[in-house]
């Protein structure tokens, strides 16, 4: 890899800090486990051998004529009668859980939320649902979601942030006045309110999340344009009649991208403790997707149940820890006093 | 005579001096108080004063990197401050500017080659091939290598990266530069070389400078005319030759007496530095900017500010005293 000097010191910081290094390993592995979450945790089979014939069940539906039944629609291949259509001609190859997000386990011994088990590795929630496959998918979700909101709202946060500062005056007067308006709003119970009139949906949310949270970066962004603005190369290029936007991008923003990578982790972590909170308080997320929040909540309301709260807690308190780390390691690796 | 290259006159620039609850104007900076000059195609203009007398002000009004409060610009006969955003930018290909601080006039994050050839992609259409070619041969031009252009500005001295500062500023065959201090911040020895290559450059594609500088001896040796400024205002200018042989205006003198001489034996009468330091330039003293430190003082400087009074031909000063009895 073609590296300039400081770039590979500041990798090296990065390495140095060992917590750090190791969460983003852990967190990437989680995170690539967790978007093979179908092959992990799924009501269908990874592959079925029928009659010498292979199928994956996992990436298309097969009629369930195939095996030899009579229904034209998609085979149910948790139904005992279909299960033993197939194992009398071949076999079957379950995922590690065989249960989906929404898949209700209707075997259960003890009326849901049922103790983990064998078969269900922590338990099943209130509705007889896998905690294992939900907490998958919703760790997915989550990180996913928090990834989105980080993406756009550095976009927005770096262009508003850039547009301040390097025009500065009136336009950034004006700009700071709004946005200290607009920080003073209470973001979750507008949130809460935006939420319950439109029907929200991960793009819903994710939008009205947005209107609050670029405002994250647009100090440090500003302050960084406000800065290098009057360097003489600004003013070179300037002189050799370069554009605003040529200017912004090219030479200023580069020096602005530091500030602004640092603050990624921490955006990451926050959007995903609001994404929780908004599920706990049943604002969030559809009902039926799988969420951490929504399986908090059902913890608060079965304390009889301890394995709900308890697997949530866990897999919400390692991935943000995970992320501070990450994130601290970065901060120090971008330190320009140590670098 | 041929029509001036570069015509100033009556420049002013005020910066707001700002405070308060709201922001308001409270004062201003009274940084370029009516200055006017000419300088003719070829030749080069020195302006010189000590620090905060405006002159680094006056070069960045020229090149339009600030905007100026009143007066007018003229270059080649067109009034600057008229054009159009876009008539503008086609005019700034004419007219460069050098920056005193090598460390801070390139960007640390692109190499030579996108510095010096950013100003190709802007106003040049030529291919990549051809750009490439152009930004070899004026690496060449200012005596750098051809595989420089690979390179980061950190991985060359003070003065290799003034080098590639003027490179830049030749990119699109400027007729004008404004060098801004380009030799203080540079060691003595690489001063000269700089300074020489500023001269060949001159000399091989007839440019015009306006030389800001502080440095008396250097703007001895390069300038065609010497504009000598104090307070924002220039208080005598004329032909190098005749400024440094006859200073004409009592501060002019006491600068050109500060220049250290080898031996001091040799020092023309005795030295006699000026008293007191520069007014503030928020709240410059009236009449003639320079009456409060002036050892000729008289009535009417506190008053007025002086006319001008031709000496020899060129030679012009602002001076009550000197222009009496002239």
């Amino acid at each position: 890899m073609n590296l300039s000097p400081l770039a590979r010191r500041r990798l090296a910081g990065f390495q140095a800090n060992r917590r750090g290094y190791w969460s983003l390993w852990i967190f990437l592995g989680l995170f690539l486990f967790s978007l093979g979450a179908e092959l992990v945790a799924n009501d269908r089979p990874l592959l079925v051998r029928f009659e010498g014939r292979t199928y994956f069940p996992v990436f298309r539906d097969y009629p369930e004529t195939v095996f030899g039944g009579f229904l034209e629609s998609a085979a149910d291949y948790r139904d005992p009668e279909v299960r033993e259509m197939i194992e009398e001609r071949g076999w079957i190859l379950w995922p590690p859980v065989p249960f989906s997000y929404d898949t209700i386990n209707y075997n259960l011994a003890v009326p849901a939320p049922s103790p983990p088990t064998a078969e269900n590795w922590l338990g099943t929630d209130d509705q007889g649902r896998d905690v294992t496959a939900r907490l998958i998918y919703g760790f997915r979700i989550s990180v996913l979601f928090g990834l989105t909101l980080t993406l756009f709202s550095s976009i927005v946060g770096v262009a508003a942030g850039a547009v301040q500062g390097y025009f500065g005056g009136a336009v950034d007067l004006l700009f700071q006045r709004f946005i200290e308006i607009w920080s003073g709003l209470p973001v979750l119970y507008l949130l809460i309110i935006l939420a319950s009139v439109v029907e929200p949906n991960f793009w819903w949310l994710l939008g009205l999340m947005l209107l609050f949270s670029w405002m994250g970066l647009v100090g440090v962004v500003r302050a960084e344009f406000l800065r290098v603005r009057n360097f003489d190369y600004v003013r070179a290029a300037r002189a050799l009649g370069v554009g605003d936007r040529v200017i912004m991008i090219r030479h200023i923003l580069p020096n602005a991208m530091v500030a602004t990578l640092t603050f990624l982790p921490f955006i990451l972590n926050s959007s995903i403790t609001t994404l929780t909170a908004l599920d706990f308080l049943g604002f969030g997320l559809p009902p039926g997707s799988p969420s951490l929040g929504e399986l908090l909540n059902q913890g608060k309301s079965n304390l009889h149940a301890p394995w709900l709260g308890i697997a949530a807690f866990t897999v919400l308190a390692v991935t943000l820890s995970l992320l501070i780390f990450i994130g601290e390691a970065v901060r120090d690796a971008f330190d320009p006093r140590r670098t | 005579m041929r029509e001036p290259l570069l015509q100033v006159q009556g420049l002013k620039k005020y910066f707001p001096v700002k405070g308060g609850l709201l922001q308001r104007r409270r004062d201003r900076v009274h940084a370029v108080e009516g200055v006017d000059f000419e300088i003719r195609s070829g030749q080069t203009l020195s302006l010189v004063g000590e620090t905060g007398c405006g002159k680094s002000t006056t070069g960045k009004l020229v090149v339009r990197l600030l905007e100026p409060t009143e007066g007018t610009i003229r270059f080649r006969g067109i009034d600057l401050l008229t054009l159009s955003p876009r008539e503008m930018r086609n005019l700034r290909r004419e007219m460069q500017i050098i920056f005193q601080d090598p460390f801070s006039s390139l960007n640390p994050r692109l190499t030579i080659r996108q510095t010096v050839g950013e100003p190709l992609v802007l106003h040049e259409k030529g291919s990549r091939r051809e750009r490439d070619d152009k930004v070899v041969h004026l690496l060449r031009k200012v005596g750098l290598k051809p595989e420089d252009r690979f390179r980061y500005p950190h991985e060359f001295s003070g003065g290799q990266r003034q080098r590639v500062g003027i490179a830049r500023a030749l990119a699109l065959n400027p007729r004008l530069i404004v060098a801004d201090e380009p030799v203080s911040s540079l060691d003595v020895s690489i001063q000269a070389q700089v300074t020489n290559l500023l001269l060949d450059l001159q000399e091989e594609l007839g440019l015009s400078y306006l030389f800001i500088s502080h440095d008396l001896g250097l703007v001895e040796h390069i300038s065609d005319e010497v504009a000598v400024m104090y307070l924002g205002r220039i208080i005598e200018r004329g032909p190098a030759r005749s400024l440094f042989a006859n200073p004409r205006h009592p501060y002019t003198e006491a600068l050109l007496d500060s220049i250290p001489v080898r031996d001091p034996r040799q020092r023309k009468g005795g030295h006699r530095p000026l008293s007191g330091d520069v007014p503030s330039p928020i709240h410059p003293p009236g009449g003639c900017p320079f009456h409060p430190r002036c050892p000729l003082r008289e009535e009417i400087c506190t008053q007025t500010f002086p006319g001008l009074f031709e000496f020899s031909p060129g030679h012009i000063v602002h001076c009550h005293v000197r222009g009496k009895r002239g």
